[in-house]
């Protein structure tokens, strides 16, 4: 930027104020708290004192010369070192706002969550707001509650108080628009954007709010800082550090040697806007990191379904199809989102086995008595229904001799079942559940970790944070998830670093159901299962601005028609939809290379 | 003799053995309490403990009644009363391994509840103290004449000087209370009168926070309840000793008179912590909020429609700037300890002289509390006693300034504009105005004095580092504090020494920091800081050891100097910008003339005269013409290349606070006006040569004359235009300093001169040539 001294703009002559208060730690009590009586034999009212002094040292906050938060968290989140540097770098010279832009899948998440941690740990935080686009909102409260030991509240939720209350709150960007006189009711201080490229538009709402919502700190997240156009950087070095480019006029004068297209700098004045924005931003290339992963195979066995199972769930998806139908509509969107819901449980029991489906019938038909007969009727075919998959997982098992198999479902029931069938066969064999105890699951992992268990079957529930890839490298999906994340999170139980051999994925589904479709038509299309790590979540994102719901989408174009025909031209153009999303992502990043090379 | 002092009521309390968990020795002033040994001596039994962590936490859990075994070096196990068993360790992989072992580390939850505890604990106690010395000798002991053909110190009347050692060797320093006597001598002392006394020590968690994080520092601050006095946190030693005590009746009361008292003294230290750190971060700050101001000033230029939309944007970010560079600093009351201890009034006397001195000896803290002066009441450290006993401080006593004699203004109430000794009319006062109001907003010696001490070492190291030293190592020792680091010429010592009370520097000072600062390595860079005045002397061995004194004085101009350097760096690039503006005012002005003396030159006169004959004088005078344009295009590419500097001297875009930019240097608009000089009588010449050739001729040579002219016309009218194009005596406007009208018409005069070149070009082709 070209500056020059002048004395024609009035700055305001305003100092930072200071404020001195004296406060009470706690309110004094009205009777000396350490009196001999009080506290056994040796511990009369000089000696708390003297211990008191001697912790005052330890009661001090350290500076941000040392990390705290990597100590305090040790045994959640074991960060890498460029990450790790990435705080560093943040809390002692970008402070008080900075934008993290590693590449997709190096972990911003965690760099966020430590540098919150750290000004939590010191006391220079107590709000902090969350925006993140809405497939992202559960996966951020489980992150930050996981690794960071922070409970934050979706705004969704039923304990949610309230913006003007609650100090950790995770919001979606619209909720957070529709909200925002609320939410900018008092200040906040940080506030954390992820996927801020969304941000980028001056002239949207959300980026108005986001510029004038009172945070002192201020975190931005994306892999792709400039995402379509050079005024998205300087939108969101804007954003972080308001004034820092002038304005976009003054920035375009200065940067952009196409004005129409924006795309293209100035040459003689790329090394100034790269230094411009290292002083704001960080970011870290994969290339400059020293992870590896192992490669990663895919074999998806499409299962012919036995004649009674096709009909069980042909059945079973009318009866879905009714329920969709009778879904309340209009402004009862709460009700109707619940009944959603219900419906996508139970097509999940369907796509997971009879087994699973009958036990979801049985439940609802106690829930509901008015269904009572039909729903009974359909849990009763299916006591006789064996599923196809069974068959080919026994031979797959087989193949497979005494290869550790980590095997994944959706239901406790599935589970159970495959454990009685693939134990029979004589492979050892146990289920990793939710219901465990902290011990058992120790237990459970130790021995499938040192060889005396060759196969271990896993509810999503019980398989959050394992670390299985000592000598286990192939990972069955027996069902599939929608939200194509939980199944990286399936695979990622193996994959991850140290593992040393490629991992091999199967994925079971049966021939021409919706999870066919879903696996040819969207996954396979899209390259899902061997997609860079965290690329999905921005490819998710770019879809429709981040509201895009893939698993209700699923499920509305599976009830929304009886034709399979359809069903499958559907499935494929949603799959198109989430390519293009995926282009558009890719031509981001490299844009955002060029530029910030 | 010995003084026993008998124990106040037998208490229960008092059989039980004293802690031994040892305590860190208290600093003699406010301040922190240093780290604890890491080991401990009754309860760290035969391990050793590696973490001082542990051995808090092991104390801790004795404290509660566990039972503690240490089980490694790093591993310490506990059964609580309750029955349960915690097992901590400060090694990471241990706690990884063990499920059962808790991981103790700063920030972490077990420590955190460990430290709350421990504080719920400890908020308001009562100690009470034996008597642990003889009072006698403990008065004698602390009381001092002046040093030897000295005095200043009882003397002095300057309020910076009040009651300050100013000799190398005067007994202030060693925190001794300076009395003279009217008549002087050996004192005699006597006890009078046996008494408790209640004082309360309050420990506050100062937590200092601004853009940079957050500073935590501790501070303890005592009062002796009778007399009101500031007195020295309890000692690491009576501490030890101390036994458990009931609150008195009235502590309520007390207290509150008691955190009035200790928030009027901590008021000065908080309000310098919050000044120095606003300081440290102002320029930033400044710089900040220029971008703001400026970035909407012009976006309200750019976009007058949206004038309002800025207008409250710049005063919102402006507000939230200043919040984020706000600077908070929180004092919280964390404890207080209501101490009771044996007080002994003692008098001191000259065993040849009148008047007696009662001093309040506190024999449970070891500790003398200085008189109170007869006639102002405060609280003395340095003053004088006349015959009637009367304690005088510095500032209140007179001299007589015909005879020299001090006169007590007790005793002399009535008549105290005559002098007693030689009864002249001529007494001069020495009162004066002890604490003058501090009324300076920025940062400044005095703060820095004020500071508590870590803070203190905070600001010295960023004193360094404004003078682009950066610290590697820091060591402190005794009353000084030792950094080694790099400048930019190379590695460098430093000292920095905080005395008590702005004592003056002296030249023992300089030498005992010398020692410590790499005598064997003469050629290592010294520095030596200090708020303390340097004497004469201090400044000379200073210069003979060589090292670079930074005394109070040069800190006070280093403080105002960074406290103005945006202002004076902001005046300094208007200076800068105003002089290059002269100088292209002048550039310009040059040009302009000689543009305007060649465009002359260049004007048709009346007089014509014809070619001579159609061949031979045709083609002479075509070849003149030929020549004369061939040496015009020359010396006005020089020109064209002139012209061109000057338009990229300036920015074709203004400033983000609406002015134009210079980029031009002084010199190169020096260097335009030479060029002018130069070249303005080459195309003079050119233009002469050219105006002499015919007016007519035949066979397209009036054409070719014509079209040359016009070119040359056009191209001294793009110059004039491009000159006129920007006017840098207005550069602080750019919608003034920039004439669009100008630049434009330049553009029609070039295109003008492309055209007229053309003809030229073409009727050069046509015209005759000779040979």
């Amino acid at each position: 930027m070209e500056k020059s001294a002048s004395t024609a703009s009035a700055i305001p002559a305003v100092e930072p104020p200071i404020h001195v208060t004296f406060t009470d730690a706690a309110a004094l009590p009205h009777t000396p708290v350490a009196s001999h009586a009080e506290f056994g034999h040796d511990s009369p009212a000089s000696r708390w004192y003297a211990l008191a002094l001697r912790a005052q040292h330890l009661r001090v906050a350290a500076s941000f010369d040392r990390l705290l938060a990597p100590a305090v968290l040790y045994d959640r989140v074991r960060p890498h070192s460029y990450q790790l540097r990435v705080v560093e770098q943040v809390l002692r010279e970008k402070a008080p706002a900075a934008i993290l832009a590693d590449d997709v899948g190096l972990g911003k998440t965690i760099e966020a969550g430590l540098i919150y941690k750290e000004l939590a740990l010191r006391g220079l935080v107590r709000t902090a707001l969350v925006l993140a686009p809405k497939a992202l909102l559960s996966q951020w409260q489980e992150e930050l509650r996981e690794h960071f030991d922070e409970d934050f509240v979706l705004t969704d939720e039923k304990r949610f108080r309230g913006f003007e209350v609650e100090p950790r709150v995770i919001c979606s960007l619209p909720q957070f628009v529709r909200s925002f006189v609320r939410v900018n009711t008092r200040p906040w201080d940080c506030l954390i954007v992820d996927e801020a490229h969304l941000l980028a538009n001056p002239s949207s709402r959300r980026r108005q709010c986001t510029g004038e919502l009172r945070s002192k700190w201020r975190l931005l997240l994306t892999a792709t800082p400039v995402a379509n156009r050079l005024t998205d950087l300087y939108s969101l070095i804007d954003l972080a550090v308001p004034g820092r480019l002038g304005t976009q006029r003054e920035f375009e004068d200065e940067f952009v040697a196409d004005p129409g297209t924006c795309r293209i700098v100035r040459p003689e004045r790329a090394a100034t806007l790269r230094n411009l924005a290292r002083e704001h931003m960080c970011r870290t290339r994969r290339s400059d990191t020293d992870i590896t992963f192992a490669g990663r195979t895919v074999d998806t066995r499409s299962i012919q379904a036995t004649a009674a199972e096709d009909a069980l769930i042909s059945d079973v998806t009318d009866y879905l199809r009714a329920l969709y139908r009778r879904a309340p509509t209009g402004s009862s969107k709460v009700n109707r989102g619940a009944v959603i819901r219900e419906i996508m449980a139970l097509q999940q029991s369907l796509s997971s086995s009879p087994q699973a489906i009958q036990r979801s019938l049985r439940a609802r038909a106690e829930k509901h008595p008015d269904e009572r007969g039909e729903v009974l009727a359909l849990a009763d075919r299916c006591a006789s229904v064996v599923s196809a998959k069974e068959s080919v997982l026994l031979d797959v098992l087989a193949e497979l001799r005494d290869e550790p198999v980590l095997i994944f479902t959706l239901r406790l029931e599935t589970a159970a079942r495959l454990r009685e069938v693939i134990a029979a066969r004589g492979r050892s064999t146990e289920c990793y559940i939710g219901a465990l105890n902290r011990s058992e699951r120790e237990a459970l992992v130790n021995r499938f970790n040192n060889g005396t268990l060759s196969t271990l079957i896993a509810t999503d529930a019980g398989a959050e944070g394992l670390n299985l890839h000592e000598r286990c490298h192939i990972v069955i999906n027996y069902d599939l998830h929608w939200n194509p994340m939980r199944i990286e999170q399936r695979i990622g139980r193996v994959h991850r670093l140290g593992q040393t051999r490629d991992v091999r994925v199967l994925n079971f589904v049966l021939h021409e159901t919706i999870d066919d479709y879903v696996v040819r038509l969207l996954y396979q299309k899209l390259n899902l299962f061997t997609m860079t790590i965290g690329a999905l979540e921005t490819v998710l994102t770019e879809v429709q601005e981040g509201e895009f719901d893939l698993e209700e989408r699923i499920l509305e174009l599976l009830l929304q028609d009886g034709d399979r025909s359809r069903l499958r031209n559907e499935v494929a153009a949603l799959g198109d939809e989430l390519v293009s999303a995926r282009e558009r992502q890719l031509a981001a990043e490299s844009l955002t290379a060029e530029v910030l090379r | 003799m010995r003084w026993f002092w008998q124990r106040r009521r037998n208490r229960q309390a008092a059989v039980e053995t004293p802690p031994s968990a040892p305590i860190p020795a208290a600093p003699a002033s406010v301040g922190t309490v240093q780290r604890a040994p890491t080991t401990s001596g009754r309860l760290g039994q035969s391990r050793h403990l590696s973490s001082e962590l542990l051995e808090l936490a092991r104390d801790y859990l004795q404290a509660v009644g566990g039972r503690v075994r240490v089980e490694d070096e790093d591993v310490l196990s506990a059964t609580l009363p309750d029955g349960r068993n915690v097992r901590y360790t400060t090694t990471l992989a241990k706690a990884r391994s063990d499920e059962s072992m808790t991981l103790l580390v700063e920030g972490s939850e077990a420590l955190a509840a460990m430290l709350d505890d421990i504080a719920a604990r400890s908020r308001l106690t009562a100690l009470w103290l034996d008597a642990a010395t003889d009072p006698v000798a403990l008065a004698l002991d602390r009381c001092a004449p002046p040093a030897a053909r000295c005095g200043r110190c009882v003397e002095s009347s300057s309020g910076e000087d009040a009651q300050t050692a100013l000799c190398p060797v005067c007994p202030l320093r060693e925190s001794r209370i300076v009395l003279r006597w009217r008549t002087p001598g050996a004192l005699t002392a006597r006890v009078m009168r046996q008494e408790q006394a209640v004082s309360v020590e309050l420990a506050y968690l100062v937590v200092a926070r601004d853009r940079q994080g957050r500073r935590d520092e501790w501070l303890r601050h005592a009062v002796d309840v009778a007399t009101g006095q500031a007195i020295p946190p309890l000692s690491a030693p009576a501490l030890a000793v101390a036994q458990p005590d009931t609150l008195p009746a009235d502590y309520e009361r007390t207290l509150t008179a008691v955190r009035a008292s200790a928030e009027r003294s901590l008021g000065e230290p908080l309000v310098a912590s919050g000044m120095f750190l606003r300081q440290r971060s102002l320029d930033e700050y400044l710089r900040r909020l220029e971008e703001v101001a400026t970035t909407f000033d012009r976006l309200q230029r750019e976009s007058p429609e949206m004038a309002r939309a800025a207008k409250a944007g710049r005063g919102r970010e402006l507000a939230a700037l200043a919040e984020v560079y706000a600077v908070d600093v929180e004092a919280q009351l964390e404890s207080a300890c209501f101490i009771t201890s044996p007080v002994v009034l003692v008098a001191l006397r000259p065993q040849k002289g009148r008047g007696e001195v009662l001093l309040r000896v506190d024999v449970g803290r070891q500790h003398v509390l200085p008189p109170q002066c007869a006639a102002c009441g405060t609280a003395v450290r340095a003053g004088q006693v006349c015959d009637e006993g009367h304690v005088v401080c510095a500032a209140c006593f007179a001299t007589c300034s015909t005879c020299g004699a001090w006169q007590c203004p007790v005793c002399n109430e009535a008549s105290q504009s005559v002098c007693v000794k030689c009864g002249q009319p001529t007494v001069e006062s020495h009162r004066i105005d002890r604490h003058p109001e501090e009324t300076a907003a920025i940062f400044t010696a005095r703060h820095l004095e004020a500071l508590p001490p870590e803070m203190w070492l905070t600001a010295m190291e960023w004193l360094l580092s404004c003078q682009r030293i950066t610290t590697e190592a820091r060591r402190i020792t005794g009353d000084l504090v030792i950094w080694q680091g790099q400048s930019e010429t190379g590695k460098v010592m430093v000292a920095a020494q905080r005395s008590p009370g702005r004592w003056a520097l002296d030249e023992i000072a300089i030498r005992q920091a010398a020692a410590h600062l790499a005598p064997e390595q003469p050629a290592m860079a010294r520095l030596m800081l200090s708020t303390a005045p340097a004497t004469g002397e201090a400044a000379q061995v200073a210069r003979q050891l060589g090292i670079q004194l930074m005394d109070r004085h040069s800190l006070e101009t280093l403080l105002s100097g960074l406290a103005s350097a945006h202002e004076r760096e902001r005046e300094r690039q208007i200076a800068d910008m105003q002089a290059r503006a002269d100088a292209a005012g002048s550039a310009r002005q040059a040009m302009l003339d000689a543009v305007d003396a060649i465009g002359q030159a260049l004007t048709p006169v009346r007089r014509a005269r014809k070619a001579g004959t159609q061949t031979s004088a045709g083609t002479s005078g075509s070849r003149k013409l030929i020549e004369a344009r061939a040496a015009i295009e020359r010396a006005s590419l020089a020109w064209e290349t002139l012209v061109n500097g000057w338009t990229e001297s300036f920015s074709e875009r203004p400033a983000r606070n609406g002015s134009l930019v210079i980029s031009g240097e002084v010199s190169q608009f020096a260097e335009m006006i030479e060029r002018v000089a130069h070249l303005q009588p080459v195309l003079l010449e050119a233009a002469r040569l050219l105006m002499e050739t015919p007016a007519r001729g035949e066979g397209g040579y009036t054409t070719l004359r014509q079209a040359v002219l016009e070119e040359y016309q056009a191209r001294c009218d793009a110059w004039r235009w491009r000159i006129r194009s920007y006017d840098p005596e207005v550069w602080s406007d750019f919608t003034r300093a920039w004439n669009a009208k100008a630049a434009a018409k330049a553009a029609e005069a070039t295109t003008a001169a492309g055209h007229a070149t053309a003809r030229a070009d073409k009727a050069q082709a046509q015209a005759p040539r000779a040979g």
